[in-house]
């Protein structure tokens, strides 16, 4: 595995936890997007993961290495970008790549170029003169010249606008494209994550509420809507329809887990006799996304993941 | 060492106009103590007023200057830029101490070496307190040294080290006087270092909070420099200026020089 977390915990002096019992393995070459509202432990995970933070309880691995124990030769494999990266403000963005370079025995001068051409940074520009944007690029730039195995991204859209963003996405999805490459992607951006992701994580309060490849957890949920006369809520509606939404003459929620149709429409039938128009059909990531986290906060599950699809 | 010699060479770079300054300021100003010998010249409240300006904008630019090499790559945080790279606390960190002590302990104090058998200014107190003072900030080395290196635990090692260079500044002086068989100039000496000692302890901890909150706007970054930048371009005017402004001759220098006494300017003039 190129990244292990193992009962990771996090907890800050005032007595929050940031991190909770963080258990979970993210396959080499896959591009796992850990998301969650503001504040749910994403950056502390990332932070604690490349050893910036010291976990209270458990570990992160890199590379089979615990992450306190990570070495020169293992970070020369590692990439890192976050949106509040610090970086060497006082270089120019051509002293910035020649500071690093020596840095990197893999170093890739051609893709340099290219990557250079493709963002048009100015290269004679001090890093602290670079606009947010460029300032990312420049990130960028120093994080995939020597074609890290890992690349650890903490929210690198945030904040940019969409030619930008087309720019980085444009550089990631060739760096993906050039072998088995893992990256561990910190978002909120729903766009982005479905385009690069395979597996997502929800962090809910520090704990892993949810996770799996993207595809099976979306083939194996429905957004259901339906018509009745009666659109009220029952009090023994099912854990995994979350966020059951009625209307004047109807209800929508998302199925998390169906594993067959039929036996969904006899549940609902039973509950609403006079149900029509039902409709079943897979959710994009945003529907499903959206209506986990709303459930979770009308049914928060302190400490546990929820049930989740095979 | 390639590592150490790579982070060398960017640290030269990255602080060129610093140590450039501080180069120019620290050979100037050993060479006006130099020409002040009471041998060369007579001294006069003016000149005693200057000296006293020049010495503590030049002793509070030194510890300053030390603390941003030494500070320049924050130690803790989670934003630090080297530790998400492939490279060890130990180059970076001997990088930044090997310039503190290069630029801001070896360079004066050898300069002082060299003025002081041409200038005949040793064979006093004020060289037991110069090597005093620059056993404080060897301490400081240290503490630079215990802080660059720490992942945890920062604000106990930073107050050990700043307890070390207490410590070095105290036993330092009256030590040197003994192995030296010089006068240790009674307990005037401890009182320097104490008081040096607690100034040194309060601008280090300004300095720090100014310079490792690098969420603080660049003005709050900067004015650190404001105070020693002052002090000497007050040293610098206050002579000339005092021949023509009556107000500015109330302005007085430490008792030393008040006194009327024979005076070694030695860095250890800070206000009391």
């Amino acid at each position: 595995m190129s990244i292990q977390f193992r009962s990771l915990t996090k907890q800050y002096r005032a007595g929050a936890e940031a991190v909770r019992d963080l258990t979970l393995d993210i396959v080499p070459g896959s591009v796992f997007a850990l998301m969650g509202r503001n504040g749910a432990g994403k950056t502390t995970t990332i932070q604690l993961l490349l050893d910036l933070l010291l976990p209270t309880h458990g570990e992160a691995r890199l590379f089979g290495v615990p992450a306190a124990k990570l070495r020169p030769e293992h970070r020369q494999r590692l990439g890192y970008v976050s949106e509040n990266q610090r970086l060497p403000d006082w270089m120019r963005v051509d002293e910035f790549l020649r500071f690093l370079k020596p840095m990197y025995p893999a170093w890739d001068g051609v893709l340099t170029q290219r990557l250079v051409k493709l963002f048009a940074l100015p290269m004679t520009q001090r890093l602290d003169r670079l606009s947010r944007g460029q300032r990312m690029k420049a990130a960028f730039l120093g994080a995939l010249c020597y074609r890290p195995d890992v690349l650890v991204l903490d929210e690198p859209f945030s904040g940019l606008d969409s030619v930008m963003r087309q720019d980085l996405l444009d550089a990631l999805i060739e760096f993906l494209g050039e072998g088995e490459r893992t990256v561990f992607l910190s978002s909120h951006d729903l766009g982005e994550v479905e385009r690069l992701a395979d597996t997502i994580g929800v962090l809910d309060h520090g704990s892993l509420g949810l996770h799996g490849n993207i595809d099976d957890l979306l083939s194996h949920a429905r957004e259901v809507s339906f018509l009745t006369a009666t659109p009220q809520l029952p009090a023994d509606l099912p854990a995994d329809w979350w966020n059951p939404v009625t209307s004047p003459h109807g209800i929508t929620f998302t199925a998390a887990t169906v594993p067959d149709e039929a036996a969904l429409a006899a549940a609902i039938h039973s509950r609403w006799p006079d149900a029509g128009s039902l409709t079943l059909r897979p959710p994009g990531l945003s529907r499903y996304y959206i209506d986990y986290l709303r459930h979770t906060e009308a049914h928060p599950v302190a400490g546990s993941s929820t049930a989740l699809p095979a | 060492m390639k590592l150490f010699l790579h982070w060398l060479c960017w640290d030269l770079r990255r602080f060129r106009i610093l140590l450039l300054g501080w180069t120019i300021l620290v050979v100037g100003y050993t060479v006006l103590i130099r020409w002040l010998n009471p041998e060369n010249v007579r001294w006069e409240p003016d000149l005693a007023r200057t000296v006293w300006f020049l010495t503590t904008g030049v002793v509070i630019f030194e510890v300053f200057g030390m603390l941003h090499v030494l500070t320049a790559d924050p130690v803790v945080g989670t934003d630090v830029f080297w530790k998400t790279r492939p490279a060890p606390g130990l180059p970076v960190a001997a990088a930044k101490i090997g310039i503190a002590l290069t630029a801001f302990v070896l360079l004066p104090l050898g300069l002082h070496a060299l003025a002081v058998p041409v200038g005949r200014l040793g064979a006093s107190p004020g060289w037991q307190i110069l090597e005093g003072f620059q056993l404080r900030l060897l301490g400081l080395v240290a503490l630079g040294a215990a802080a660059v290196k720490t992942t945890a635990g920062a604000t106990v090692r930073i107050l050990t080290g700043l307890g070390l260079a207490l410590v070095l500044s105290l036993v330092g002086p009256p030590l040197l006087g003994l192995a030296s068989m010089k006068s240790a100039a009674g307990g005037s000496l401890t009182e320097y270092s104490i008081v040096s000692c607690l100034w040194l302890v309060a601008g280090t901890g300004l300095f720090l909070s100014a310079r490792r909150s690098h969420h603080a706007a660049a003005w709050v970054r900067w004015s650190v420099w404001i105070a020693p930048s002052l002090l000497i371009l007050l040293g610098t005017l206050i002579g000339p200026l005092a021949q023509r402004y009556e107000a500015l001759r109330a302005i007085h220098g430490p008792p030393a020089i008040r006194s009327g006494a024979p005076i070694v300017p030695t860095p250890t003039a800070l206000p009391s």
